[in-house]
């Protein structure tokens, strides 16, 4: 039954047979010696089944009933025949699906457990071993062959040595190694416990069956392709070696993990080792001639090994004639050796006659020497040297002797010479020990110093106080001082540098004023070298050119991500073109396609190409970023935006860069995207261009995602760059993000083209009428149109879009990312600097510039980050100006942290009051709108002469929205529909009416006039005694605040006010003008805080300045700011207490993961509020107790005492 | 280096340590009056939590599926049960399951997938052996309490400038201490289980962050409330997708950022609390984060691995330095209170070794170097003790408490804490101080010193009883220069460190 439907093995001895006829050579003979056994073997095994199962059964039953009988089967010892035989008892069928098994490893599927069912066949191995051996042999011939073909001085002579090595490589790789393998798990089962070991057959039997797969893959090395065979080597190795691993994976699996790796590391080695070096030895470059007797010698052991197995009659004439050629040369080689042995034997004779001589000679040498000292006794007592003294009874030896003696002594001195260093050694390192007790002993000197400097600073400081409180007495006596008109709002209570700086202010504008020279040509340093901004009314056209040189920096920054994410485009558009044209069937095809596709020069333009598109991107990064988000609070706010002039064109320049990406990606994905056109023939048989709208729908697509890639900015306020908590090297940052990226550009791409998809099926018609028209291109009727249900559910067509789509926007988005970690690297400012004309750059004087905006917070979170980490630029806070001795840098950076801090205390309680008064200040506000603004002319004139300190505006000159939509310059605060104006209905009749007067003023005055005017003596009543003491708040409206009370709403208002209201009230009922005039919940928030990240970063500042003061602080110039800074710490942690009980302040936002706008804005407030909190607690815990000494009114201790017992 | 030999003999059995004075420990029954009163002080922050009072949950694991009838859906809401349920693998094994009802190729390529994604994970846990345990046997492998999975008290953290503390329990709850007021609050919060570890926001009176299973919670819990039991609206939920159990937790000495780890994710998470997102700082290699110590001023975080590996994160630029141990995984670790030293041990060791950090003070982003030394530092092995299950150093630098591990097979090696004295200044010094014993068949569990303990150092010691006790150690800081009257300690001044115990010297630093 086995024999007959068994055409595998047949076939296989086929070859064999066809070898052994082809190469007739001696070598066959011992092989087909043994090839006759095995097939006897396997005929009677094929036989035995039938005899012991059962003739009629099928397979399968005969299957399962060996499986059972097998276990009980008693198995002949191993050295008998019967032993072997049972292993040979294998069904066809079984054999095929163990080489399938083993070609074909399963993932779970044990090949042991699955196939082989305690039942191991040796069968299969030998045969798959021997195939493999002749297959090895002849095709490497056959390579051989092949190469060197066609040369003209090449004769073809078989290596049939090849058959001999093969078989001894794969026979002992198919035998020693799973010996060893064995060997190595009954050990390692010795020591841990496994529930799976396995008998070395059934080892042998998965080696033999793993090599089943190199067969197919060694004739396919035929071929004389290097690649071809390298990469059957690497499947082969892959199937073969994950068998193997597969299978011995359960018995090593509870192991140590090193022996794991060690065993399977072990496993898989031998494979690649077997593989490669078949593949080298065999298939590598040809020694055409090898030497002819290495493989006679082969044959004469081979003959021998037959002769001496008896089985010798089958030995051909030839043979024998050539054995006994072989005896008789050996007989020669006798005869030859043996007269040389005699030559040698004659010389080793004439060798011991000369010997004899010279023993002779030695003998009357001797004699002589003896007379010789005979007569030399004889001399010595002739001249006498025997009675004299020094050599008395002494032989040259006994001289010898002394010099020894001498010599002994000596090293006995240098040995105490060492000893009495290594004591002075001991004695030096005592000394090095009190040296050391000597410097502790210094130390705690030095400590008790210290102490003793603390305490007479204390004493200082104490006298301070006294003196401070010395000069308030005497102000209290002299009130009129301090409300002087013109007189900064702000007076310290270091009066000698409050003095000092106002007489500076003083000064005429030029005094420290230089002339700007030309200096163009030196571009190398972006920004220095100006003149010295005094605080004065130069200020103005300072900044202007000081701007320019800054804004460069952040120029600098831009251009550097820009040229970063050009060089990413080359590596991102690879992976695009591979993944576009990727198809499983032809993976190699494909790749080396694309390889030749990105060197060609088509490639290249389009390369060029979207090199443009990222340079503009970065452009319109540069151009339209923030750092404070505008936040619309209500749907028609937003709506305002989206249809914003400069949004149109940020919209249309986009839409044209995705055209022109999208181009770039029918180019690459070539096939049917390639061009517009294309000839077609009609029905009437005239060749036409049509129109390929294939082509056309990857275009629109490119420009429909392009257009909501902006409105989503708009929406998600892409723009918004935002400071990161953590700070990251670049790189880091750029890894760390690098996989958001990637999802948030696919995930967008998927909606984007889900969207165009429903868009093109509807209004798909009109771009493509329109192009036909313009150029002039027919549409091909006889293909599908591309706008149906069918078109466009081609699944390669989605694919194709969406992985454009991805393309498109991961190149923006990665632009855009690059660019946010460029822009708010930290940047180190001096805190001051030796030289005038780097002064500007000075960390004091750029926080106190207003733009651009972005530098203002760099130099915050550089403050921040220095009053944390560094103590030498600490120092350089607190140090004293070298001539005069004033503190202009912490008094510079304590003022602007807290005219920030104060600002939005304001802004706080006008919003609070706003919605306590639910809307009915309005009628007073309105009032007081005009009024006001002729009012705020006065202040903002006096402004500049009043304080150097930044007005409340947070502007940035790229926060284009904000800008464009008011035309004025204005706060996030006050930006159209924001909360502080209560009713968007408001806004658009008022305005027509106000605009005229509102343009010329800045309309911050009018905002934080009427609310924080009432709202100030109520904020203050209680400190009126600490405002008395010098330290009121730094507001200048509250200086103006008495005649602004007196203002009244006028007629005209109130009317106005009555209209709008009619208009209100008919407006109210509409529900979709509702829906979109209706605040969104927790925005007005989210607003007024939009830019509390400088806040943050004052608040961080300070506070850790104040922290360090206590120890670093020298001059004491920390301590005269310290009530000022409490205070007004604490009246915005009041204000902001109070803001979070308003309903919707204190709800969080949703967290949207996968977007690629920065959410960190929505969550500002909690973060100000915990910074707030904490910089309270940071200084309460510094000072402790010494905080009673500080002057504050008696509510804010009252407040302050909560955090000093942590109750807060 | 010498052993615990140095030491004095562990008290007898049923004594137990009250406190240190004189440069002694004294034990409970001395009978010394001072002390005993000086004692009554601490007395209501010792409490007892007998194991019986809690009312533990009984274990519903994964689903209650099988308590339910066998209902028959169509396939596809079985599918998407399966998928709600437990992901992807759920899914599969739903199609694989129903391959009467599916075609057969997709039932086929279904159990393929399955079964690559089992060779997949099985290979992965071969790699990292930790990845295989279940989240609760994780975290007591790599708590740094002893014991953790049947420890009463899970986790214990004293507010770091008052006198309240928040103590965790088995039955999940959290208990909050304050001798200043008479309501004791109860967090619970549906999400907080297996509780591994407890801190409280520095700067701050109220935030309290807690390590769970799934996630961080941080709970503002109002110290001016009388409510007993504070709504799970005041915690805030930090998760992050793969990044549980979280067995670790640490704030930044300035109070601003929040760290935690998971052995299961290779990634440091440092979390902005305020606005609830996080920063994952991620290095491959380790196979996870086991446990985390920012150094007291605020610049290095210590960040053991898993395997035998640990990081020490420079927290300006977030850079990090690999410190390969070389036997095992590091155990634990504690910083001087300067952030100078770093102390820390390795598991299968019962070393401790020392880590010298050198900073460059200026504040530049680009340098970043910072180690110098790295040298063994005490053997702790003698006839009591055992491994090192962790180390705290008192806030002042004075006193080491190390937990030694004992040996469960043996009995008279049980777990023990033995206390060093340490000085940091001029060079670095352990000499011995003795053992802390609690009440006989009590063992050591988990143990933290007061922050901010005015007379010396408090040790706060949980026991396996349920029991907290304090153990004060009464001296004089040499280092802390000590204010007026305020400060002065009650207790006689202990003496001179007596010239025989000087020359006892466990470890001296050689100076260089």
């Amino acid at each position: 039954m086995a024999s007959a439907n068994d055409p595998f093995q047949f076939q296989e001895f086929e070859e064999a047979g066809n070898l052994l006829e082809a190469n007739r050579d001696a070598t066959t003979i011992s092989i087909e010696d043994e090839d006759v056994k095995p097939e006897k073997q396997r005929r009677a095994a094929g036989l035995n089944p039938a005899a012991g199962g059962g003739d009629d059964e099928d397979a399968g039953d005969y299957d399962d009933k060996t499986e059972l009988l097998s276990g009980q089967q008693k198995s002949p010892p191993f050295w008998t025949f019967e032993y072997y035989q049972q292993f040979f008892d294998i069904e066809t069928h079984h054999v095929k699906e163990r080489i399938i098994g083993s070609v074909l490893p399963w993932p779970g599927k044990n090949f042991i457990q699955v196939y082989l069912r305690r039942n191991p066949d040796l069968y299969g191995p030998f045969w798959i071993c021997t195939t493999l051996v002749f297959a090895i042999a002849i095709s490497g011939n056959i390579s051989n062959f092949l190469v060197h073909l066609g040369k003209p001085n090449y004769k073809y002579t078989p290596e049939f040595q090849k058959v001999t090595i093969a078989a001894t490589a794969i026979f002992s790789y198919a035998w020693l190694v799973p010996f060893a393998l064995w060997g190595v798990l009954l050990w390692r089962n010795n020591k841990t416990m496994n529930l799976v070991s396995y008998s070395f057959m059934e080892i042998i039997c998965v080696y033999g069956y793993s090599l089943s797969i190199y067969i197919p893959a060694v004739v396919l090395w035929i071929f004389p392709f290097e690649w071809l065979r390298w990469c059957s080597i690497v499947v082969a190795l892959c199937l073969s070696g994950s068998v193997l691993v597969m299978t011995f994976w359960p018995a090593v699996r509870d192991d140590h993990p090193k022996v794991i790796v060690a065993i399977m590391s072990a496993v898989v080695l031998f494979n690649i080792l077997l593989a490669v070096g078949c593949k080298t030895y065999f298939f590598s470059k040809p020694e055409p001639a090898l030497p002819a007797n290495n493989s006679s010698v082969a044959v004469v052991i081979k003959t021998t090994m037959a002769t001496s197995n008896g089985k010798g009659e089958k030995v051909s004439k030839f043979e024998t004639l050539k054995l006994l050629e072989k005896c008789r040369k050996e007989r020669d080689d006798a005869m030859h050796r043996e007269s040389v042995l005699r030559e040698k034997l004659r010389q080793y004779e004439t060798r011991m006659r000369s010997t004899e001589g010279l023993k002779q000679k030695l003998k009357t040498l001797t004699m002589d020497n003896k007379e010789l000292r005979k007569q030399v006794k004889a001399l010595r007592t002739e001249i006498g040297l025997e009675c004299s003294p020094k050599f008395n009874g002494k032989t040259t030896k006994d001289i010898i002797y002394d010099l020894h003696e001498k010599e002994r002594e000596c090293t006995s001195m240098v040995e105490k010479a060492g000893k009495l260093s290594l004591t002075i050694d001991d004695l030096t390192s005592e000394l090095a020990n009190t040296v050391t007790s000597k410097t502790l002993l210094e130390d705690q000197v030095q400590s008790l110093q210290q102490n003793l400097k603390d305490m007479t600073n204390n004493q200082r400081r104490l006298l301070k106080l006294w003196e401070d409180k010395k000069a308030q007495r005497e102000q209290f006596a002299l009130p009129a001082i301090t409300q002087k008109p013109g007189q900064r709002p702000f007076v310290h209570k270091g009066i000698q540098t409050e003095m000092s700086v106002s007489t500076s202010q003083k000064l005429p504008v030029n005094a420290f004023e230089t002339k700007p020279f030309s200096r163009d040509k030196d571009s190398k340093n972006a920004l220095d070298k100006h003149s010295f901004p005094t605080y004065g009314n130069g200020y103005h056209h300072d900044k202007k050119t000081f701007m320019h040189d800054d804004a460069k920096v952040i120029c600098w920054r831009a251009a550097a991500s820009i040229a970063w994410a050009v060089l990413l485009l080359p590596p991102v558009t690879a992976v695009f073109v591979i993944l576009s044209r990727f198809s499983l069937l032809h993976p190699i095809h494909t790749i080396s396609e694309c390889f030749s596709l990105l060197t060609s020069a088509g490639a290249i333009f389009s390369l060029i190409l979207l090199c443009g598109v990222i340079l503009m991107v970065g452009f319109l990064n540069l151009e339209y970023y923030t750092v404070i988000p505008t936040i619309a609070c209500s749907k028609i706010a937003l709506l305002g935006q989206l249809l914003h002039p400069r949004q149109f064109v940020n919209s249309s320049a986009h839409c044209i860069m995705g055209i022109i990406v999208a181009w770039c990606c029918a180019v690459t994905i070539g096939g049917r995207y390639e061009t517009i056109g294309y000839p077609c023939t009609h029905s009437d048989g005239s060749t036409h261009m049509c129109l390929n709208e294939y082509h056309l729908i990857l275009l629109l697509a490119g420009a429909f995602v392009g257009f909501s890639h902006s409105l989503l900015g708009v929406i998600h306020n892409m723009n918004f760059v935002s400071f990161h908590t953590v700070q990251q090297y670049k790189y880091l940052r750029f890894k760390g993000s690098l996989p958001l990226v990637v999802k948030c550009s696919a995930t967008q791409a998927l909606y984007s083209v889900r969207n165009y998809v429903v868009v093109y099926f509807f209004l798909g018609y009109i771009p493509k009428a329109w192009i036909c028209k313009t150029l002039n291109l027919h549409l091909n009727s006889s293909i599908h149109p591309l706008d149906s249900i069918a078109g466009l559910l081609d699944l390669s067509l989605l694919y194709h879009l969406w992985i454009s789509a991805t393309f498109l926007l991961f190149t923006w988005y990665i632009t855009l990312l690059l660019f946010r970690i460029f822009v708010t690297e930290v940047y180190n400012f001096p805190v001051q600097s030796s030289f005038t004309e780097e002064a500007h750059q000075c960390l004091p004087k750029v926080l106190t510039d207003k733009e651009p905006m972005i530098l203002k917070f760099l130099a915050l979170q550089d403050l921040a980050l220095l009053s944390q980490h560094s103590p030498s630029r600490r120092c350089e806070v607190f140090s004293l100006s070298q001539p005069g001795g004033h503190p202009h840098n912490w008094n510079a950076i304590s003022r602007e942290c807290l005219s920030l801090l104060a600002d939005l205390t304001q802004r706080l309680v006008a919003y609070h009051d706003t919605v306590a008064t639910n809307g009915r200040a309005k009628s007073l506000s309105t009032g007081s709108e005009r009024k006001t603004s002729s009012e705020t002319s006065v202040t903002s004139g006096t402004e500049d002469l009043m304080s150097p300190r930044p007005t409340l505006m947070m502007k940035t000159p790229a926060s284009v929205f904000a800008r464009s939509i008011v035309g004025g310059p204005q706060s996030p605060l006050t930006a159209p529909f924001t909360p502080d104006l209560d009713s968007p209905f408001a806004s658009p009749s008022l305005r027509r009416l106000t605009a005229p007067v509102e343009q010329c003023s800045p309309w911050h005055g009018t905002v934080q006039s009427p609310h924080v005017m009432r709202r100030v003596p109520k904020l203050w009543s209680t400190s009126t005694d600490s405002q008395a003491n010098g330290s009121p708040p730094p507001s200048p409206a509250s200086v103006a605040s008495p005649q602004q009370q007196t203002s009244k709403p006028s007629l005209l208002a109130q009317f106005l006010q009555n209209r709008k209201e009619q208009v209100k009230h008919f407006l109210a009922k509409r529900v979709l003008i509702m829906y979109l005039f209706n605040k969104l919940p927790e925005a007005s928030s989210q607003a007024l805080f939009a830019d509390s990240q400088a806040h943050i970063w004052a608040l961080e500042g300070i506070s850790y300045l104040i922290q360090a003061s206590f120890s670093e602080d020298q001059f004491g110039v920390v301590q005269t700011a310290l009530p000022s800074i409490l205070s007004c710490m604490l009246v915005l942690q009041e204000a902001v207490d109070r803001h979070f009980k308003l309903p919707h302040a204190s709800s969080k936002p949703l967290r949207s993961a996968s977007s690629m706008g920065d959410p960190t804005y929505k969550t500002l407030r909690f973060a100000l509020r915990a910074t707030l909190k904490t910089a309270i607690y940071r200084i309460t815990t510094t000072f402790g107790d010494h905080l009673n000494a500080v002057q504050m009114s008696a509510e804010h201790r009252k407040r302050l005492q909560q955090f000093v017992e942590y109750k807060d | 280096m010498c052993s615990l030999a140095l030491f004095p003999a562990p008290l007898p059995d049923g004594q137990t340590t009250l406190c240190e004075s004189n440069n002694e420990l004294l034990s409970g029954s001395d009978g010394h009056d001072e002390v005993v009163f000086f004692l009554q002080e601490l007395s209501p922050l010792s409490l007892f939590f007998p194991r019986e009072s809690l009312k533990l949950h009984s274990r519903t694991e994964s689903s209650s599926r099988a308590a339910f009838l066998d209902h028959s859906e169509t396939l596809w809401m079985r599918s998407a049960a399966a998928w709600r349920d437990s992901g992807l693998t759920g899914l599969l094994t739903e199609i694989t399951n129903s391959h009467t009802e599916v075609p057969k190729c997709l039932s086929v390529s279904s159990g393929c997938t399955l079964a690559l994604l089992q060779w997949v994970s099985s290979f992965h846990g071969s790699l990292f052996p930790h990845l295989t345990l279940s989240s609760e046997d994780m975290i007591a492998e790599f708590s740094q309490v002893l014991n953790w999975s049947d420890c009463v008290v899970r986790a214990f953290a004293w507010h770091p400038h008052t006198d309240k503390f928040a103590v965790a329990l088995l039955d999940d709850s959290i208990k909050i201490y304050n001798p200043k007021s008479a309501t004791t609050p109860t967090l619970k919060h549906r999400l907080q289980r297996s509780v591994a570890a407890v801190q409280w926001k520095p700067l701050c009176a109220s935030a309290l962050a807690v390590a769970c299973q799934n996630c961080v919670l941080v709970w503002h819990v109002d110290p001016c409330s009388l409510s007993t039991r504070p709504s799970s609206g005041c915690a805030q939920v930090l998760s992050h997708p793969g990044h549980s159990p979280v067995t670790s937790i640490a704030w930044s000495p300035s109070g601003s950022l929040l760290a935690s780890a998971s052995p299961m994710d290779t990634a440091v998470m440092v979390w902005d609390v305020a606005a609830e997102s996080c920063v994952p700082l991620q290095r491959v290699g380790g196979g996870g984060v086991t446990f985390l110590s920012w150094s007291p001023d605020g610049s290095h975080v210590l960040a053991p691995t898993p395997s035998a590996l640990f990081r020490v994160w420079e927290t300006r630029m977030w850079t990090c330095e690999r410190w390969p141990c070389v036997k095992g995984r590091c155990q634990s670790g504690c910083w001087s209170p300067d952030g100078s030293r770093l102390l820390f041990t390795v598991q299968g060791e019962t070393v401790i070794y020392a880590l010298t950090f050198t900073d460059s003070i200026l504040y530049t982003p680009s340098v970043t170097g910072f180690h110098i030394s790295y040298f063994f530092c005490v053997d702790l092995s003698s006839s009591v003790g055992g491994e090192i299950q962790s180390l705290a150093w008192d806030p002042r630098g004075e006193r080491l408490a190390v937990l030694l591990k004992g040996d469960p097979q043996a009995a008279d090696r049980p777990a023990i804490i033995a206390v060093f004295k340490t000085r940091t200044n001029p060079v670095f010094e352990l000499l011995p101080c003795g053992f802390v014993q609690g009440e006989a068949d009590a063992e050591p569990r988990l143990m933290q010193f007061h922050p901010s303990f005015q007379h010396g150092a408090l040790l706060t010691v949980c026991w396996s009883s349920g029991r907290i006790t304090h153990v004060p150690f009464y001296f004089l800081s040499a280092g802390v220069p000590h204010f007026g009257l305020s400060g002065s300690p009650l207790l006689p001044r202990p003496q001179e460190r007596c010239s025989a115990l000087a020359n006892q010297s466990l470890f001296t630093e050689m100076i260089s």
